[in-house]
Order: C-alpha cells, then structure tokens, then sequence
C-alpha cells in the first residue's frame, strides 16, 4: 500500500489549497519534507490522521480539544454569519490480489462558522467520503461514511480500518517528537497486527463458513444445510411403504385364494344337498305332511277342550232351564189375581199408617181428625198392598217368562257345542290315523328341511366367500395405485436425492474448509507472538546496538523493555525496564513498527498474497536520537517498508543516509511566510 | 460423504480462493456478509462440482 497524494485546504497552517506528491517507486521510495520547528511538519502528520480517523494526534504541548483545523488567518478573514470549509483528500493505491490495483480516495470536509467577534472556530457538520476506483477497469464506487439510501452507513470508516488500522497509527503515523504511549487494548492491537499479517482473513473465513448469525444460522454451512429437501429417511419411508402394500397385496391374495376355496367348498357342499334333496322330493313333502298332521292333532285337542269348557259353563247355568215346568204352573197360578194397576209403586197400607202417625202428609198438609187429608189417605189403603199388589205380581211375570226364554237357548248352546266337539273328535281320529300312516312310510333319519336349511346356510357363505373375494381385489386394486403414487414420489426423490448428494459433499468440503480454517488460525495465532518477538528482538538489537536491553511484546499485546537475564533468586531472568526515557520509547516503540512491517514482508514474500505492508508516515523520528542511533535506524527503514514518508529537520537529514532512497523531486520543503502565520509546502529542487 | 472422501488437493484450492476473496474484501469493503456467504458456497460448488 502507497500514499500517493495529500490534498488540503485551509488545513491548520496550510492556508487555501497546498498538496503534496509521495513517491511509489519501489527503489528511491522515501519521500522527505525539511523543515524547521514549528513551520508545518507536525500539520502534514496530522492531515494524515484527521483525513483517516477524524481526529488529531494528541500532542504533549498542545490541548487538542482546543486545535482549530481552520487556518487562523482564514478564521481572521471571516465576518459575523460567513461560512467556510476545510477539506483533506488523501489518496492511496493498495493492490487488491487478483483484482489488480484499487485506488482509495479519501476524502474529508468540515465546515466552519466563525463565533464573530471573536476568533473562535464552531465546526458546523463533518462528512467522509470515499471513492474506490478499480484502476484496471476505471470502476469507481463511491461510498458515503452516512451511508447512500440508508445503506453502508460507516463503511468508510470500516475500509480505513481495514486499510490502515487506527490502533497501529501511532506507529505507522510514527511521531518520533510527541511519542506517547496509547493506552490501546489488547484486542485492538492483536486485530490490527492480524490485519498485517493475513490471519483476519482466515478468521473472516471462519466466520462466513461457520459461525455468522446466531448460532451460525446464516454461515455457509448452515445455508448448504437448509438446502437438503427432507430427511434422508424420506427415501426409505417410501420404500418401506411399498414394501408394506406388497406385502398387503400378498395377504389379499392369499385372502382371495381362500375365499375362493371356501366358496368352492360351500357351494359343493350345497350342491349336494340339493341334489340329495332334488333326487328325494316327495320324502320332504312326506315329511312336511307328517309335521303338519302333528301340529293339527294338537290343534285338534285344543279345540276339543275349548268346546267341552264351554258345555261346563252352560250348564253350571242350568237352573232356569230346570226350573221352567214349576215357572209356568206360577205363572198359571197368578192369571187369577186381581193385575189392574191402581195400585200406588212403591206404596204400601205401612206407609199410610205412618203418616197417619205422624199427622202430616208427603205434600206437606197437616193431616187432622175429620180432614179431607186423613179422609183421602184412608181411602188410598184399598188400593195399596196388602189390598192391591198388581205391580208385584207383574214384575214377577216378566222375571219368569226371561228364565223361560233363557232356559230355551241353553239347550241349543249345549247341541251345538256337543257337534263341534264330537267333529273335532273325527277330525283328530283321522289325522291320527294319516299321522300312523305317514309315520310308516317316512325315513326320520334324515331331516329334509334341516338339510334344506343347510344347504341355503352354505350358499349364503359361498357368496359371503365371493364378496370377501371381490372386496380383496379392490384393495389390491387400491394397493397398486398407491404403489405407482409412492413410485413416482420415490423417482422424484431420487432426483432430490441426487441432489442432496451433491449438497451433502459441498458441506462435507465447507466443514472440512472451517476445520482447517480454525486450525490454521489457532496455529497462527498461537506463534504470531513468538514469531514476531523474535524480530522485535533482533530489530532492536541491530537498530540500537543494544546488548544489555530487549523489548518485546507480551500475551497480553502490550510492549514492554527488559534487562537481559538479571539474576535473581531462581537464577537468572528478564527483568522489565521501568522509567523509560524518550529516547529509550522511541527505540522500543521503532523497533515494534519495523518488526511488525517485516513479518508482513516476510509472510509475503513466503507466498503469504493476503498480507499486507504498510508505509511509514514518520514525524521527527530522529530529533530525540544520536546520529549513530538515526543512521542505524534509517538504514532499516526503506527494507520493511514499501513507501516511507518522513517529515525531519534539516540536521537529520545527511545522517539518516536516506538521500539514496530519495528521488529529488521528491524532497520537499515547508515554509512559513515572512508576515504571515500560513506555512506553504513546495518541492525543494 | 466421509471425510477420507475428501480430495486434498481441490479442499486447498478452495481454501485459497476464499482466503483470497476474503483478503480483498477486507481492504475493498466491496461485500457484505450474505454475498460472502453465497460467493463461498459458489466457490464450493464449483470445485466440488469439478471432482
């Protein structure tokens, strides 16, 4: 990765539009800017800084909150109400592999409002942009860090870290005059150390293959796994379903072949009866006659009970019937009385008596001694019973001409009773009789309507046989059609299943790419910090020509000086170095960028495409140093980096050695005006 | 399908195409994680497909 351009307007010191070209070359790659204090190095590194990260390199001397990064003199020109901007664009090309070279544009732009009267800056609003252009095709894709159509909000500030991690800034934008240790976490250090050298995207990798989402729900495996139509038992549920209506079309048949046999039995076995019974035909009607002789023998025997309980009955009510020769003489007796009704019903001489008595009549009416009533009443005792008694004698006559009548039916009843008994009598002699007869000739071995029975009995099986029979072939029938429907789903399911197989590999391979994934990480990860100590170690070495001193970098990615094998109570050991100098943490805090440069060299030129080399951005790296250290350190730096960018005082410049790296029109001077407090930065020849 | 079914030589090939593609998109942002995910499953597909 190359800067290539820094751009800025109004930018600190920087009044209106200064920029400056970096050079790429890969033998004179240093790009050096001379100057003395305080006319404008420490800008340039800070237009750095803001145009990647937004904010700006915490100085010892300085209050950052309180930097403008509008130009004062601009600041000075403004009135009440005006507006201006300041903008840095910085630009870069990073070979992308396999894709060729991409060029990063970065852009940056606040705008500012001056709080009139006074000389103070109010930032207005801040926006990052940043435009990818594929340097082969000329594609360009530009991103907005608030996102175009409400996609890809931070996304500029995501490629720069990816690009250029903030957390090794203060190394790669290395400021040599206002070092100063950032408290940085360990997982922010390891990421961006993993970003160097290639491992990010193997975690990356792992991520996609396995793990993003929750419980990796939308990782590659999981995704290829989602594809898979059904469980693999789909298959063998189909063919163990059609093994099962095999099987079934296996028992209707066995069941149809012994309906078939059972109906061919019943209907031989009818058969034969009925030819038993055709080949005998009057026995079953001799039979039939016997039956019913011996039913109307009983009938016969019931009737004749009937008839002889009724005779018993007339004649328990006999005694009119006897009496009728006495009633007549009565009756004969009786014409001679006296039979006019003038008697009074009901009324007797006792009645007359009685009211006489009582001296009251029925209607009321006193009865007196010499009264007409007593009169009449007297007169009415010739008229009543004893002396009259008609009405008696009447309703006596009329009781025994009903006993006479009655007497005269009994007779008839009882004749005719007596017949139909006595026919009946015959009618059993006869019956009896044919009943011997027939008893002679029949053979009660065998019952004729029993075997009938029989016979009907087998033929009613034999069809109960033959509908089991016909109702077997319809579920074999039905049978086969499942059969031919299961069939068809089993072929599409060997299409899917075709396809399965193939899904089934493809997350073999992507289970078997995560398992290597992690194991590569794992592996990396745990002789990254070993690997890497071991050049931070020799680094230091060589730049510092330190014998006594090593730095290195401990688990927990913090850095770290020590004294070389110290004794102690166990013997001997490092003991870490306390109350560093500055000069002692710029040759810590050098040899930890160079080395983290060379092991990304290393894993590049080992074959490693995805590592990645950063330039070096170097703000006085030299001023705190001895020219021996500065000519030592200098030599290194063009070996681990692609491109170093170096801002320095002009009594740096012969002893870093660096001319030789350097093309000339790639020197540059800034410079601070005469009358003025804008510095202007311009090539040197 | 076993593991001892995997071929080496075409699970390498994959490894370093998606490592590649991986590589890229770190520094060029040009995908998000749904297109990864699917451009790795086509890198999958397409050398398990050529076995």
């Amino acid at each position: 990765m190359k800067f290539v351009k820094l751009k800025m307007f109004n930018f600190m010191r920087y009044k209106g539009e200064n920029e400056i070209s970096f050079s790429c070359d890969d033998e004179k790659k240093v790009t050096v800017v001379l100057g003395d204090n305080t006319v404008g190095k420490t800008t340039l590194a800070q237009a750095f800084r803001w145009a990647l990260y937004g904010e700006l390199i915490n100085t010892q001397y300085d209050d950052s909150k309180k930097l403008s990064i509008l130009n004062t003199e601009v600041l000075g020109d403004m009135s009440a109400n005006d507006h201006c901007y300041v903008e840095v664009e910085l630009i870069l090309h990073n070979p992308v592999v396999k894709s060729g070279m991409f060029e990063y544009k970065i852009v940056r732009k606040a705008l500012f409002a001056r709080k009139f009267p006074q000389l103070v800056a109010v930032q207005q609003s801040e926006r990052l942009k940043m435009y990818v252009t594929d340097l082969e095709t000329g594609a360009m894709e530009p991103y907005d860090n608030e996102g175009i159509g409400g996609k890809n909000k931070g996304k500029v500030d995501e490629l720069i870290s990816e690009l250029l991690p903030k957390n090794l800034s203060s190394y790669f934008l290395f400021d040599g005059e206002r070092w100063s240790d950032d408290k940085k976490t360990k997982t922010d250090i390891k990421d961006s150390i993993y970003n160097l050298v290639g491992i990010s995207p193997i975690r990356e990798m792992k991520h996609h293959l396995g793990e993003i989402g929750s419980q990796g729900k939308l990782s590659v495996i999981k995704q290829l796994k989602s594809k898979i139509t059904g469980s693999g038992d789909d298959y063998l549920r189909i063919d163990n379903d059609i093994k099962k209506y095999y099987k079934k079309i296996e028992d209707e048949e066995n069941n149809i072949f012994d309906a078939k046999e059972n109906e061919k039995n019943f209907q031989e076995k009818a058969d034969k009866i009925r030819q038993f019974l055709d080949s005998n035909p009057h026995v079953e009607d001799d039979q039939k006659e016997y039956n019913r002789l011996k039913k109307e023998i009983a009938s016969n025997e019931n009737r004749m009970k009937t008839y002889y309980a009724d005779i018993v009955t007339n004649f328990s009510n006999s005694h009119s019937f006897f009496a009728a020769t006495l009633l007549r003489d009565i009756i004969d007796m009786l014409k001679d009385v006296e039979l006019e009704g003038i008697d009074i019903p009901g009324v007797t001489d006792k009645t007359i008596y009685y009211l006489l008595e009582q001296h009251k009549c029925l209607c009321g009416h006193e009865v007196n001694e010499n009264s007409l009533e007593k009169e009449t009443l007297i007169k009415l005792l010739n008229v009543v019973p004893p002396a009259v008694i008609g009405t008696e004698v009447g309703n006596f006559q009329e009781k025994v001409s009903k006993w006479e009548h009655d007497g005269a039916d009994l007779y008839t009843a009882v004749l005719e009773k007596a017949h139909l008994y006595q026919d009946e009598n015959y009618d059993m002699i006869e019956n009896e009789e044919n009943l011997e007869k027939k008893e002679k000739k029949i053979d009660k071995k065998i019952n004729f309507a029993q075997e009938r029975m029989k016979m009907n009995s087998y033929y009613n099986q034999a069809r109960d046989e033959s509908e089991k029979a016909r109702k077997s072939q319809l579920n074999i029938d039905d049978y086969k059609e499942r059969i031919d429907n299961l069939e068809a789903k089993k072929e599409t399911l060997d299409e899917k299943n075709e396809t399965n197989k193939k899904l089934k590999r493809y997350i073999a391979y992507a289970e078997e790419l995560y398992r290597s994934a992690e194991r590569i990480y794992q592996s990396k990860e745990g002789s990254l910090l070993s690997e890497l100590n071991e050049i931070i170690e020799r680094n230091y070495r060589e730049m510092f020509n330190e014998q006594e001193k090593v730095t290195r970098l401990g688990e927990d990615y913090v850095l770290r000086l020590f004294y070389k094998r110290v004794s102690n109570s166990n013997g001997y050991a490092d003991l870490e170095a306390s109350g560093l100098s500055e000069g002692e943490k710029i040759a810590r805090n050098f040899a930890f960028i160079v080395s983290i440069l060379e092991l990304a060299n290393m894993k590049k030129q080992e074959g490693d495409e995805i590592a990645q080399s950063l330039p070096l951005v170097l703000d006085g790296p030299f001023s705190k140093l001895s020219s021996v250290n500065t000519s030592k350190i200098a030599k290194v730096l063009p070996s681990v980096s692609e491109q170093v960018i170096i801002f320095m005082l002009d009594k740096d410049w012969e002893p870093s050695g660096l001319a030789k790296y350097t093309d000339k029109k790639f020197v540059y001077r800034t410079s601070k005006e005469v009358d003025g407090n804008s510095s202007t930065i311009c090539p040197e020849v | 399908m076993e593991k001892n079914d995997i071929n080496q030589e075409i699970l390498n090939e994959m490894f370093l195409e998606i490592r590649l593609i991986e590589g890229e998109n770190l520094k060029t942002g040009k995908y998000d994680d749904k297109t990864m995910v699917k451009l790795i499953c086509n890198i999958i597909q397409k050398h398990a497909k050529e076995e």
